[in-house]
């Protein structure tokens, strides 16, 4: 054989691909030829450089789970979207409609705010924008200290009052068309709010950067979810968090494998691979967080972590 | 098997490939929408047509060649693709390549590989020839085994082994030439 027909031999080599006899005769060669190792070279360098310029990529999760939805729906074990914020909430017709809903629902609250003179008392103002593609921002204002006069809600620890069973509540919440169970700034007095309708402690993180809105429980099949609203920067920043019997179930949120092996670890699990937004999620002693945002994923992941390092040393 | 049945194995089964036939989808039609829309077809029909599936028999290779035939179906006519080139051609254009130096080729390969942008890459690997283009996303994108890119291809694995070297040896051609004229390396 000359180095021409070992040539071919090289690629095969570089894919690791070559039959034991074929091995044999080719490595022999290569002690003895200069030319055809250098060859060699070049074959594994051009493999290098092509896998270095073209990892392989990851499903976007949102694409993920429509297409599992899509086979679920088909195979008739689901009707309708389970998550469908996942793969809906930051279209921009969701957002632009949120907009002008929440715009009403700024008017509705300033209405009556210059109709009870009682409550002029101070009021912060919380930034609830939509997406980039929303121009201006739009302020809600929350009479922080008018909540004091409210009736303390009786406790419910058997079942939360949910909105309704489904979890397409949460579309309406973030259009506008329902609004937050509890609209507060006030960390304490949300979290408070919230676990007297779980059954499950519930922690909200204080992030630095991050004004909070509100806060709404729901339910997804037999689990309590409760949702907290944060607005970062003009974005709007959704934490969950949620218990689950078994972690087996995490396939319900259509999660890789190598994502739940993440969680169980007790690792964050991040997912940015969707440009639109990106989720964080984090499993502690049996309560699942997961973050959805669509603002900066540094930034928010930054927040995230500060915000539960901080609850997890106040502890 | 029930429908239930049949779609728990198809998720535990057929999902976990979804990684790999998105980054495929992504390498033919560079660009996520038609790529979502192409994984989509291809999990739905392979999910229809589950009960076709031989058991046994490679699930990739097969997932593969539903998406291979829906990109055909769909995307033929609307998207340009290297397909039509004859093996005349190629034969011609890989005989030129003998005649380098492939030692001095090898030096100026090692410099000039530091050197060139992600986007002369794709570019000098979206220029070779279908056949080509798609045994070396398979195997060096991909990472499949030459087994596997045969069975997809339905082609002896003789024929794989050949194309990729064919196809690499093109695309070093090809880089030589792009970092030439960009002026990485004066002289090729």
């Amino acid at each position: 054989m000359n180095c021409e027909q070992y040539y071919e031999l090289l690629t095969a080599l570089a894919d690791n691909e070559l039959i034991a006899e074929e091995q044999h005769i080719l490595d022999a060669h290569l002690n003895q030829c200069a030319h055809c190792s250098k060859l060699y070279e070049v074959e594994l360098a051009t493999k290098q450089l092509l896998r270095a310029t073209l990892p392989p990529l990851k499903t976007p999760w949102k694409i993920r789970a429509d297409i599992i939805e899509k086979t679920r729906i088909e195979a008739g074990t689901q009707t309708e979207q389970r998550f469908p914020f996942f793969t809906h909430w930051w279209k921009p017709s969701f957002a632009i409609s949120g907009a002008v809903a929440v715009a009403a629902f700024v008017f509705f609250l300033l209405y009556n705010t210059e109709k009870t003179p009682q409550q002029t008392s101070e009021q912060k103002v919380v930034s609830y924008p939509a997406k980039e593609t929303v121009t201006e921002n739009i302020s809600v204002p929350v009479a922080t200290e008018t909540k004091q006069t409210e009736k303390p809600k009786p406790k419910k620890k058997s079942l939360p009052p949910i909105l309704n069973e489904s979890m397409t509540e949460f579309d309406l919440f973030l259009q506008g068309k329902k609004k937050p169970e509890k609209l507060t700034s006030q960390r304490k007095e949300l979290e408070q709010y919230l676990a007297s309708r779980v059954n499950f402690p519930v922690r909200l993180p204080e992030m630095s950067d991050c004004e909070l809105i509100g806060g709404i429980v729901s339910q997804f099949q037999n689990e309590q979810v409760a949702q907290v609203m944060y607005s970062h920067r003009g974005h709007n920043v959704a934490l969950y968090q949620t218990t689950f019997n078994s972690f087996d179930e995490l396939n319900l949120f259509f999660l890789p494998e190598s994502a739940q092996t993440v969680l169980k670890k007790g690792n964050w699990y991040i997912d940015d691979s969707d440009s639109n937004c990106c989720i964080a999620m984090w499993i502690d002693k049996g309560v699942l967080y997961y973050a959805v945002s669509n603002a900066d994923k540094q930034e928010v992941h930054q927040e995230l972590f500060h915000g539960f390092k901080t609850i997890n040393s106040a502890k | 098997m029930d429908i239930k049945q049949k779609q728990k194995e198809f998720e535990r089964i057929a999902v976990p490939h979804m990684d790999l036939l998105f980054s495929y989808a992504m390498r033919i039609t560079n660009n996520e929408e038609d790529a979502q829309d192409l994984l989509q077809e291809t999990y739905l029909k392979a999910f229809r047509f589950w009960e076709q599936f031989e058991k046994g028999t490679n699930l990739k290779a097969w997932l593969f060649r539903i998406m291979k035939n829906s990109y055909i179906n769909r995307y033929r006519k609307e998207k340009k693709e290297g397909e039509s080139v004859s093996y005349n051609e190629i034969e011609e254009f890989y005989d030129s390549l003998k005649d380098e130096s492939a030692v001095e080729s090898s030096d100026l390969q090692h410099n000039l590989y530091t050197n060139l942008l992600d986007d002369e890459v794709t570019d000098a690997l979206d220029s070779l020839p279908n056949d080509f283009r798609t045994v070396i996303l398979l195997c060096d994108i991909e990472g499949l085994q030459y087994e596997e890119i045969a069975e997809f291809l339905q082609c002896p694995i003789g024929t794989v082994r050949s194309r990729l070297h064919r196809g690499r040896k093109m695309l070093q051609k090809k880089l030589l030439t792009y970092a030439k004229k960009k002026g990485y390396i004066t002289d090729v």
